[in-house]
């Protein structure tokens, strides 16, 4: 591939491995670096959420950070269980002194019905932490009738269709389900080609592999701020039965929702 | 039922054990315990980067909340990766694949192994069998991309599965991701140890090359080559010869000042070297068969490889050795639709 200016660039190629990478020896002290960085990466997993065997009936988890108002609420659910983990894209380079800034995942127990536990994870999982978070997050936790429903966004460009996604009207909601999962799916299911990726196909994997009834939520969505719009979009949610039990009134998320999107709002803008 | 508040778990300290309640064990012994099953999973003396993650519930506990048949499976499933059949609570026991030939592709240039295998695949109409479960690959989930009707539409993918067809003495692995960064070495090591534990006969990768890095001996001719190891050479050279194939050139390790230096140069071809060199060693009968192709519309390509794979193991039967005759027989999966995106926007126009 040439550039505006002549040189000559390779094109990156899916195979992935380049063949320098693949050439070059590792040196010593290449090794004790990646080593470091390695540990650094993977110690910070800390999960305290074994109470959850116990009597775990029905867990859902939210990757959303969404249906916070609609459904999470301090006076009903209290926290159980952290996952912190350090990679390159958190604020701070400290594994061991972390900001109470920095985002996690976090874990609530609903106080009324502890065997609902909810899962909220504000914070990016890299592609090589996924396999060991649910591990972590699994292990920990009694198979047992667990039931998995994960919610996640992403954008709709992402979304493949014979027509363009330009004449979509988005926000719009598709599910995946496990061959475990019986209950009713509230939205049309994804069709091929469209793929999930990242932590909530990891989730959804593991569930699918271990045969836990499990189900995705992905909303596809035209914006990257959070609005009102797009979490409406998970509204018919609520009518499913095992949601139904767990949901505030709707009259006052959303005066909930509008404070939960002005104290996301710095976060948003890297100009700040 | 233990309870704990918020703040022995949000404290951010280092690894923040619920302490007090539940005896510790030493660090040596957590280590052990965790790790040992780990290595003997791997089936090598290769140490793993470990530790990971450090449990942070106190190990002792971790057995009881594991049912009995997910205990024995997880903890083994932590180091590259393992297979795992579908209906494993069905009570039939693991799919025997005794004397099968494992057919796979290599993540490379234009995804022509991948898109091959798909072809397979969905003409066999192959049963799932299983899983390869691994933290190798970029994790990915989508709806069955063999659906032939609405009603088998619905069955979740995942990036790495296996399928069989006893009929044939073939299994199929299929990988539909990306590896991640530095987990090339353990994903072969793995698969490796999979192939002899399940007691395949042989291996037969589809994989694929640069076209643009070809020398001047491998722009003539053919653009399809074949690898094989000394264990399967010594079964199925003759057949090779018979078919006239071309196997893959060498290169020179030193271009233009040594040309005695040779070695096996598969650029763009992922894993193809590693895993090819180490069957080698470890006297695994493997076969790559490869093409050289740029990136594009690679569809003709995988048709060209399958083809060629077919000229040896008869998958399908062609009435001639003409391979538009050939073509005409292999089933596109329904996933191929809108490979290039979706449709474009009519304001364009």
């Amino acid at each position: 591939m040439a550039t505006f200016f002549g040189e000559v660039v390779v094109a990156p190629s899916r195979a992935g491995l380049d063949e320098e990478e693949e050439a070059r020896e590792e040196t010593p002290e290449d090794r004790e670096i990646r080593r470091e960085i390695e540990k650094k990466r993977y110690r910070r997993g800390l999960f305290g959420g074994d109470q959850a065997g116990e009597q775990g009936k029905y867990f859902f988890w939210i990757f959303a950070a969404f249906l916070s108002s609609f459904i999470l609420d301090s006076v009903c659910w209290e926290v159980v269980g952290v996952v912190k983990l350090w990679n390159e894209w958190c604020r701070t380079s400290s594994t061991t002194n972390v900001l109470p800034t920095d985002s996690f995942c976090l874990f609530y127990r609903l106080i009324s019905d502890p065997t609902v536990l909810l899962c909220q994870c504000s914070c990016y999982v890299a592609e090589d932490q996924q396999f060991q978070w649910l591990e972590k997050v699994f292990g920990s936790m009694q198979k047992k009738g667990l039931q998995v429903t994960i919610l996640s966004t992403c954008p709709v460009a992402d979304y493949k269709t014979q027509e363009s996604t330009l004449t979509l009207a988005s926000p719009f909601l598709k599910a995946l389900k496990t061959k475990e999962f019986q209950d009713q799916v509230c939205c049309p299911l994804l069709e091929q080609p469209n793929i999930v990726r990242d932590l909530p196909a990891a989730v959804l994997s593991y569930c699918q592999v271990w045969q836990i009834p499990a189900v995705l939520y992905q909303c596809y969505t035209d914006v990257i701020k959070l609005d009102t719009v797009t979490i409406e979009a998970f509204k018919p949610l609520l009518s499913s039965e095992l949601l139904k039990s767990l949901a505030k009134d709707a009259s006052e998320s959303t005066k909930v929702l509008k404070k939960f999107l002005t104290s996301s709002e710095t976060h948003n803008n890297i100009y700040i | 039922m233990i309870c704990f508040s918020s703040e022995a778990f949000s404290g951010g300290s280092d690894m923040a054990e619920p302490a007090g309640n539940k005896p510790q064990l030493p660090p040596s012994e957590r280590g052990q315990r965790r790790h040992r099953p780990l290595a003997a999973a791997r089936g090598h003396g290769v140490p793993a980067l470990l530790p990971f993650f450090t449990p942070s519930f106190p190990p002792s506990l971790f057995p009881s909340f594991l049912p009995s048949f997910l205990h024995c499976l997880l903890p083994s499933s932590l180091p590259g990766g393992m297979f795992i059949p579908c209906d494993r609570g069905g009570g039939s026991a693991a799919p025997d694949f005794k004397g099968f030939t494992l057919l796979m592709p290599a993540v490379s240039v234009g995804n022509v192994g991948q898109l091959a295998i798909d072809l397979v695949i969905s003409t066999l109409d192959m049963p799932k069998v299983g899983y390869f479960y691994t933290d190798c690959l970029v994790p990915m989930v989508g709806n069955n991309p063999y659906a032939t009707a609405e009603e088998n539409s619905t069955e979740l993918s995942i990036n790495a599965e296996v399928y069989s067809l006893p009929s044939k003495k073939l299994v199929v692995l299929q990988i539909r991701s990306p590896f991640i960064k530095n987990k090339y070495r353990p994903f072969c090591e793995t698969l490796l140890s999979w192939v002899k534990s399940s007691n395949c006969a042989r291996v037969v990768l589809l994989s694929s090359s640069h076209a643009y890095q070809r020398d001047d001996e491998q722009l003539l001719g053919t653009p399809l080559r074949y690898l094989l190891t000394p264990d399967l050479e010594k079964a199925v050279g003759g057949r090779m010869q018979e078919l006239n194939w071309k196997e893959m050139e060498k290169v020179a390790a030193y271009p233009g000042v040594s040309d005695t230096d040779k070695v096996l140069h598969i650029p763009g071809g992922g894993i193809t070297k590693l895993l090819f060199t180490e069957s080698c060693s470890k006297g695994i009968q493997m076969a790559v068969l490869l093409k050289f192709c740029s990136e594009g519309d690679n569809i003709p390509d995988a048709f060209v490889l399958v083809n060629y794979l077919n000229e040896w193991l008869q998958l399908i039967k062609t009435e001639s050795n003409n391979s538009t005759d050939a073509s005409s027989q292999w089933k596109i999966p329904s996933s191929w639709r809108l490979l290039f995106g979706s449709g474009l926007p009519p304001a364009l126009f």
